[in-house]
């Protein structure tokens, strides 16, 4: 077993009259898989975007064997903008601007119908795109 | 006129025993100007896989507005999970104490952010920073 610290400060001033917000959360999270990788997204269309996870390789808790999956988001990028597309059909659901990143706990529900709705597929305002991601279990 | 506002966000994740080298990744986001947002915390009042309510109107934000959301739950098993549907599919899974943050591709037709939790009634703490549609 390893331990990943999980941090999220969120602040912002003026945002009401009366106090500042600011809200932090500290999570450890049990894991015994997971790094970070970086990856470089050529596919600049919806219909091209590339797989960089997939739902059926992770198990998902409450399953036999499984475990929860936290999946980190980072675009490397100064200019680009990287969307991610996590639920089939044709939107995508977050968009990274130029430095913006993302972590969440990721549902990796794999089933016989949809075997790859849940994957995580992304393209690129451009070409040469770098995407900083990461996986953890 | 809305006033514009400021909101920074800090994710951080660090282990010493995951990989040979420490992991140490420490991003700051200045998500300035914006005109809407705050956080609020509310019950979740659908069951997951039988229903869901919504949580955030897409049609209310631009692309690239920042949401998070907290599970305050101390319930560990199931029961206690908040789950979060967009695109007509459940894509996060917050169990007791998970967090996320993500910009949000809002704006498009059919990807509002949706909630239901492992039991009628969950609370969920959310916020939605960003700029009218």
């Amino acid at each position: 077993m390893a331990t990943l610290k999980s941090k999220l400060v969120v602040g912002s001033q003026y945002v009401t009259s009366v106090v500042d917000l600011i809200t932090t959360i500290n999570k450890d999270l049990t894991v015994t898989e997971g790094g970070v990788l970086v990856t470089e997204i050529d596919a600049i269309t919806e219909g091209t975007a590339v797989t960089i996870l997939t739902a059926c390789d992770y198990v998902a808790e409450g399953v036999e064997g499984g475990a929860k999956v936290y999946v980190y988001l980072k675009n490397k990028h100064a200019t680009n903008t990287l969307k991610f597309k996590m639920a089939g059909g044709t939107d995508h659901q977050i968009t990274l601007t130029a430095g913006q990143s993302a972590f969440f706990p990721w549902n990796v529900v794999c089933t016989e119908e949809d075997p790859t709705d849940l994957d995580i597929k992304v393209f690129a305002s451009a070409a040469d795109t770098i995407l900083e991601y990461g996986v953890f279990h | 006129m809305a006033i514009p506002f400021a909101v920074n966000v800090n994710i951080t994740l660090e282990s010493t025993d995951l990989t040979t080298d420490a992991l140490s990744i420490v991003n700051y986001m200045d998500m300035s100007p914006i005109t809407m947002g705050g956080v609020l915390r509310r019950m979740a009042l659908k069951v997951t896989g039988v229903d869901h309510e919504e949580l955030a109107e897409e049609n209310h934000f631009s692309e690239g507005a920042i949401v998070y959301v907290y599970n305050p739950s101390s319930d560990t098993a199931a029961t206690g999970n908040i789950s979060l549907e967009i695109g007509g599919k459940i894509i996060m899974v917050l169990g007791a104490g998970d967090w996320a943050l993500f910009p949000w591709s809002a704006g498009q037709s059919g990807d509002d952010i949706n909630v239901s939790g492992g039991t009628a009634g969950n609370l969920v703490e959310y916020g939605v920073f960003g700029k009218p549609a």
